[in-house]
């Protein structure tokens, strides 16, 4: 049985992969069964930059609600951002972090 | 003791060779007496709809319809229910893509991400997303 | 640790590299990754430093390719011996 989890998402917005990760990390952390992690890198950043809609909106839930939200500082300052782009509650993280954040969970799904 | 594999389906049939190598991997690990929950997510919604036939004249030639066959997987994913795997649909992807009222093959259940794949994590050894 | 992977997209082996940070890796080839198999491209993989490269049987099939001395091919068997009982993680990219 699976206590944690970690949820990757490695696309921009524009690609169903996206909100198809959130929503699975949302599901998973509001039924109250797993510790879950959202980890952002590649594209995924892109995420975290205030998209409207629904999808922003289940990201700031996801956040409220005690759900990590992780993004590679590599992965950030290869497109040109920085930290103050992004939307409130975001974690930067570096790839030791990570690493780390997937031996300690019990599963890692990517999207 | 036998342990359950979770596999989150997202690609769907032909498009590459996830959909295949999803329901062959099931099938090996059911083989072995191990349990297999299969969440269709995103375009793998697809997968779990009934085939419509087409009536009318189809000009697909003989060598296409055997290369087309192969991506073809409702008797395979009927096989995996018959032999106890849980298969189920993420509702909401089929709504955007207008089949959340299509007929499902025999076995596989209309879910939702809230609590069919929360349900089948609770019993889940390993997880596995296969998709792009 | 097990990765699985599915195509040449070469932002995955950047992941692997992340997500499996300093943990021995074996990788595990389906799809069009299979191609990574060939001993024209299996540099691309060694850079990761896996302690074994497996790839699908069926896969190498369909595309007419044979697989460096230095891979595995395996049938859907082995896959999910490997994946149900050989490794504590794995991760499918």
């Amino acid at each position: 049985m699976l206590h944690s989890m970690n949820v990757v998402v490695r696309k921009a917005p524009g690609e169903e992969a996206a909100i198809l990760g959130l929503r699975a990390a949302w599901a998973v952390l509001s039924s109250g069964g797993l510790d879950t992690q959202l980890v952002y890198m590649s594209d995924g950043v892109f995420n975290l930059l205030g998209v409207p809609g629904y999808v922003g909106g289940l990201l700031e839930r996801f956040i409220e609600e005690g759900g990590g939200v992780n993004v590679l500082r590599d992965c950030i300052e290869e497109r040109g951002f920085s930290e103050k782009d992004f939307i409130a509650g975001v974690k930067v993280v570096d790839k030791d972090d990570i690493a780390d954040m997937v031996q300690d969970a019990d599963a890692t799904a990517t999207f | 003791m036998s342990k359950t594999v979770t596999l989150i389906l997202r690609s769907g049939s032909t498009e590459n060779d996830d959909a295949i190598f999803c329901v062959k991997l099931a099938e090996a690990i059911l083989n072995r007496g191990d349990g297999v929950n299969i969440f269709l997510y995103g375009n793998g919604c697809n997968l779990g709809s009934k085939p419509v036939p087409y009536d009318g004249r189809s000009p697909i030639s003989d060598a296409l319809r055997e290369h087309m066959d192969a991506f073809v997987l409702s008797e395979q994913i009927e096989g995996l229910t018959a032999k106890g795997a849980k298969i189920a649909t993420c509702h909401t992807t089929e709504y955007s893509r207008g089949i959340e009222g299509c007929a499902y093959l025999e076995g596989v259940e209309w879910g939702d991400v809230g609590n069919t794949f929360n349900r089948y994590l609770l019993s889940t050894d390993v997880l596995l997303t296969i998709g792009r | 640790m097990l990765f699985i992977l599915n195509s040449l997209d070469p932002d995955k082996r950047t992941e692997i590299s992340v997500l499996g940070g300093d943990e021995d890796k074996s990788i595990l080839l389906y799809g069009d990754a299979v191609y990574y198999a060939t001993s024209a491209m299996i540099g691309k993989l060694s850079r990761l430093e896996p302690e074994e490269i497996f790839a699908s049987q069926d896969a190498l099939a369909a595309r007419n390719i044979s697989p460096d001395g230095s891979v595995e091919a395996v049938d859907y068997e082995r896959m999910a011996e490997m994946i149900v009982e050989d490794h504590d993680r794995v991760v499918s990219l």
